[in-house]
């Protein structure tokens, strides 16, 4: 595939090179000069009440609490680049008629509207320069409402967007949807729900809302979610269930993203760096974990935020007899020098491979999950090497870090058999 | 007696013979407002455009009164649901739906009295029903039980409460007591005490599912003036060690102080932060104990230069800083810096950098650093076209892991996204690469991924605006190389939406959905995935006021292998009915 990845880079460079074309190839137009544009006026600050709405496109809704005194008071500014603003008006019915609005020399200027349940308001904005050139009027061109629902309606729509963003697999309009001020680390969400799209596919999640709690100008939503997702890369479908919450914050144009609960509903790959605080009620349920190269499992939440620690790597593969497998290149092979252990069929498995320094049998544990730690030091043959579907084994790998594996089925004499395994990669022997 | 809104709304929607009524406000105030057009009334310009300060005193719970409520009254809101599943096919067990029909109810009171002029009583419950285990663990259960009075002054609340007095000391929804006393409009002192448990039925030891009972008392007090705010926070909280819900876990008993500033300069620079100290002893289920010192601290910064926005974070969070009711990254230190500059009317450009790593205190055998610089453009407007929108961004992701097991991860991430608008149809084109490389002990050691994605949005307002169609087509192309075989994993997928809104509160929509996914890794499948559904949301007037949701849809599951194909077949009906009284 390197020859594809060649690919994919040539895209890419050619992308960047189209861009280039593009801009020198325009390069003489009006638009290609830097904060000069021509001499249309501009508005470059506008506030309903406390909410920022130069930027808003389609609608802006107000719930009962945003109003101020039962009114909007619009405040904002026209700049213009040659000559100065000569007359500012809006319109609250789609420009249909215009109220002049005075504006003070720095273009600044206020007006208020005392707006009506449910009516909708189509507010525009322009501004007239002294040299005849008038702003463009459906740049601030949206439908404004005021809406019974309270805030606790505002919020939980602004969850039920989050979640069909994220279904959608819009990490662009997700991220438009987070808070400035995102307790967890904003930047690393970016990532996370890059590596979520890339490895989750169909992803399905239900929320059942079992409570809301509100302080200052946040919501908290706690919530049970089923959720369902298909791995990019096995083409399984896993599912989990479990109880969490999110936190949003009124900010802008609408509730944002302000805090996540571990287990996570979004950025599922970086528990560590997003969610602030484990849902007491999750600890020990099994949920959904991606690793970092785009395996994803089911494991118990622990009591920190990260599910698993970050230095195991999960997974799991088949052997067929007279095959083992290298942890550390992480591929089937036939060699046992370069494996750490091998199947044999017939009940057996081979213990000499080149790449164990020592092994034993966990004697009285069938899940992956019931260890916490195996012993530091191990022997170098083990005890008992037959194959049992749901026995636990322990290696001590050349390198000084550890593995344990699980037979989770297969024809023990014949084969395939399928091995799950985690692998600490920090050089500790703990696996909690 | 004096009509609450809402009720007035509702007989005046009744009289009116059904949901195409005009809204009861409307109607009511339409004598005593101007018309719409001279509903602006122009203002002095203002100086600046700092938010003013909100005249209103510091917020408490989710509960505001204000001096046109009723002295009594009574809200009785009833939230049904209905649903019924068909799965087939022989892989139908993958299915995320619960096969057969179930129901769910929630019924809401909210009782509010007046006590004389200044006190002001609330009383609200939820009791929910559902035969479902995967809408509750509990047939029966009640979700809200609270009790709130206050007046200007005095804020108390008994029984669900959400607790909250700053990021790292506690901010959790406990079941127990919370009393906030307001000193002037910016001062309050608040006391917070109860337990954490989610649900009711915790507190009654009816369900399975519950977690060791952590209780928590909390103090705050605050002080705020024009410019700035500061918080002093103490939070004692403690897990019952004998608790028979305890299994395998650890438990832990804390004081943690924590101290809480804000200050906002003439210049519109904000700076805020926190600190935090820790003293937590933890106790292992095989009852070894462990005392554990930690601590936290934040750093805020957001602030305007002429054309220059900067904002900018700092975290040190100690690995032994354990907070029981509060929220932190632990074993953390962060430092973020983003600045954005308006180079014009039309373009902008922004550069960020994060950095953070972990191992603090040299507790692990491996340190992980994290290193993320960002640079972007955008424009809007562009070749004189108002909604023309480009932006464009490199961000550059290194995760280094250090000794024994040294492995480094180097994700680069080129994005191009560039939308316009043509009369009433906005379209968006995006496309995201991703260039992976690493060295580790992985068999390969670069894979590259891409992602391209059109959407095509629209609104048209038909018969003279009594109807507005909204359809919404997405198309999606996506190739990943997987990071262990180095094989291709294509996907396709497309999604139309239509929705269409009416005067009446009605609106009617379609969803379809297609994705396919092409698998070329060892041992994977292909998969196909179908889904259609069509819905309907209503307000009837027979509902008075009440609204009504109902969906139908299909989903089709189908894999290489044969054997693990399914269908789902489903019907959801969601009503919501108000009884309101007043007097």
């Amino acid at each position: 595939m390197a020859t594809h990845a060649h690919f994919n880079r040539s895209l890419v460079a050619l992308l960047l090179g189209l861009a280039c074309m593009l801009f020198s190839q325009f390069a003489a137009a009006q638009w290609w000069r830097f904060g000069a544009d021509a001499g249309e006026p501009v508005f470059t600050d506008l506030l309903f009440n406390q909410v920022n709405a130069l930027r808003v496109e389609r609608s802006l809704q107000f719930s009962p609490g945003d109003l101020d005194g039962g009114k909007v008071i619009v405040r904002g500014r026209a700049e213009v680049a040659q000559g100065a603003i000569g007359r500012v008006e809006a319109s609250l019915d789609d420009g249909l008629s215009w109220v002049e609005v005075p504006f003070s020399d720095r273009g600044m200027f206020a007006f208020e509207f005392a707006p009506q349940f449910e009516q909708p308001y189509r507010f525009k904005l322009r501004a007239l320069s002294t040299t005849g050139q008038a702003s463009n009027d459906s740049e601030h061109a949206f439908e404004f409402r005021l809406v019974r629902d309270d805030s606790r309606a505002l919020a939980e729509a602004a969850f039920e967007q989050l979640l069909e963003r994220y279904m959608a697999r819009d990490r662009a309009g997700f991220m438009a949807m987070v808070s400035r001020d995102f307790i967890g680390n904003e930047t690393a969400l970016d990532s996370a729900l890059s590596n979520d799209f890339r490895f989750f596919d169909a992803i399905r999640i239900r929320p059942t809302i079992q409570r809301m709690a509100a302080a200052d100008d946040r919501w908290t939503i706690y919530f049970l979610f089923n959720r369902q997702v298909r791995s990019v890369r096995t083409g399984q479908l896993l599912q989990d269930q479990a109880n969490t919450s999110v936190t949003l914050v009124r900010e802008g144009d609408g509730y944002k993203l302000h805090e996540l609960a571990a287990p996570l509903i979004f950025g599922v790959s970086d528990p560590g760096n997003l969610a602030s605080f484990v849902t007491d009620e999750s600890i020990g349920t099994d949920v959904l974990v991606l690793d970092r190269d785009g395996n994803v499992v089911t494991q118990p939440q622990g009591q920190a935020t990260e599910g698993t620690p970050s230095n195991v790597r999960t997974g799991s593969f088949a052997l067929n007899p007279g095959f083992g497998y290298s942890f550390l290149s992480r591929q089937v092979l036939a060699h046992m020098s370069t494996t750490a252990f091998a199947f044999d069929g017939s009940d057996s498995l081979s213990n000499f491979g080149g790449e164990t320094e020592g092994g034993q049998t966990l004697s009285g544990v069938t899940s992956l999950d019931a260890v916490t730690s195996v012993p530091a030091d191990m022997p170098e043959w083990w005890g008992d090497t037959t194959a049992v579907i749901g026995r636990v084994y322990a290696l001590k790998l050349v390198d000084g870090t550890y593995v344990i594996f699980r037979i989770a089925g297969g024809s023990l004499s014949t084969g395939p058999i399928t091995i799950e395994y985690r692998h600490q990669l920090n050089g500790t022997p703990n696996f909690r | 007696m004096k009509l609450r809104p809402r009720t007035f709304a509702v007989l005046l929607a009744a009289l009116s013979g059904g949901a195409g009524a005009q809204p009861a406000e409307t109607a009511a105030t339409a004598e005593t407002v101007p018309p719409r057009t001279g509903l602006i009334v122009p203002l002095t310009p203002p100086d600046t455009l700092s938010a003013p300060v909100a005249p209103k005193g510091p917020a408490f719970g989710e509960f505001s009164f204000t001096t046109e409520e009723t002295e009594s009254s009574l809200e009785v809101t009833l939230r049904s649901m209905f649903e019924s599943h068909h799965i087939s096919g022989p892989g139908r067990a993958a299915s995320i739906l619960e096969p057969g029909r179930h129901w769910l109810h929630d019924l809401e009171l909210n009782a509010r009295h007046s006590l004389g002029d200044n006190w002001t009583t609330e009383f609200n419950a939820i009791l929910r029903y559902t035969d479902s285990r995967r809408h509750d663990p509990q047939t029966k259960s009640l979700q809200r039980l609270q009790l709130v009075a206050s007046d200007q002054v005095n804020h108390l609340t008994l029984g669900d409460y959400y607790a909250t007095l700053s990021q790292y000391s506690l901010n959790r929804a406990i079941k127990g007591i919370g009393y906030q006393r307001n000193i002037g409009e910016a001062s309050y002192v608040r006391f917070v005490a109860g337990a954490f448990d989610a649900r009711w039925n915790h507190l009654l030891n009816q369900v399975e599912d519950e977690p060791i009972d952590r209780h928590v008392t909390g103090l705050r007090a605050q002080t705020a003036g024009d410019n700035y705010r500061i918080g002093i926070n103490l939070v004692s909280a403690w897990d019952r060690d004998n608790d028979p819900a305890r299994t395998t876990e650890d438990t832990y008993r804390q004081i943690l102080p924590a101290f809480d500033w804000e200050y906002r300069a003439d210049s519109g620079l904000r700076l805020s932060g926190e600190h935090a100290q820790a003293k937590t002893r933890r106790q292992t289920a095989a009852g070894v104990r462990e005392n554990l010192s930690g601590s936290a601290h934040r750093l805020n910064m957001d602030g305007t230069l002429g054309k220059l926005r900067l904002r900018g974070r700092a975290e040190r969070v100690s690995p032994d800083f354990y907070t029981m009711g509060g929220g932190a990254a632990l074993d953390r230190l962060r430092t973020y810096v983003r600045g954005d500059y308006r180079l014009g009317t039309v373009w902008s450009v922004y550069g960020a950098y994060d950095w953070f790593r972990n191992n603090l205190d040299g507790q692990l055998a491996a340190t992980t650093r994290t290193s993320i610089p960002e640079v972007g453009v955008n424009a809007r407007g562009l070749f004189d076209r108002r909604s023309l929108t480009f932006a464009t961004s490199l961000r550059q992701r290194r995760v280094d892991t250090g000794a024994p097991q040294r492995r480094e991860q180097v994700s680069e991430r080129l994005y191009v996204s560039l939308a316009d608008r043509f009369d009433q149809v906005s379209v968006r084109g995006e496309v995201e690469a991703l260039l992976n490389t690493r060295k580790d002990t992985s068999p390969r050691q670069s894979n590259d991924d891409l992602l391209y994605r059109l959407v095509i949005d629209s609104r048209h307002l038909i018969a003279g605006g009594r109807y507005d169609l909204r359809p919404y087509l997405s198309l999606e192309h996506q190739e990943v190389e997987d990071p262990g075989s180095g094989r291709m994993v294509r996907t396709d997928g497309a999604r139309f939406d239509l929705r269409l809104l009416t005067q009446g509160h009605l609106s009617y929509g379609l969803n379809l959905e297609h994705r396919s996914t092409e698998n070329r890794v060892p041992g994977a499948e292909d998969t196909r995935l179908r889904r259609y559904a069509l819905n309907l949301d209503s307000q009837p007037a027979l509902l008075r006021g009440g609204t009504l949701r109902a969906e139908i849809g299909h989903a089709e599951y189908r894999f290489g292998d044969a054997a693990k194909n399914y269908r789902e077949r489903y019907v959801r009906v969601l009503t919501d009915i108000p009884f309101n009284f007043g007097n």
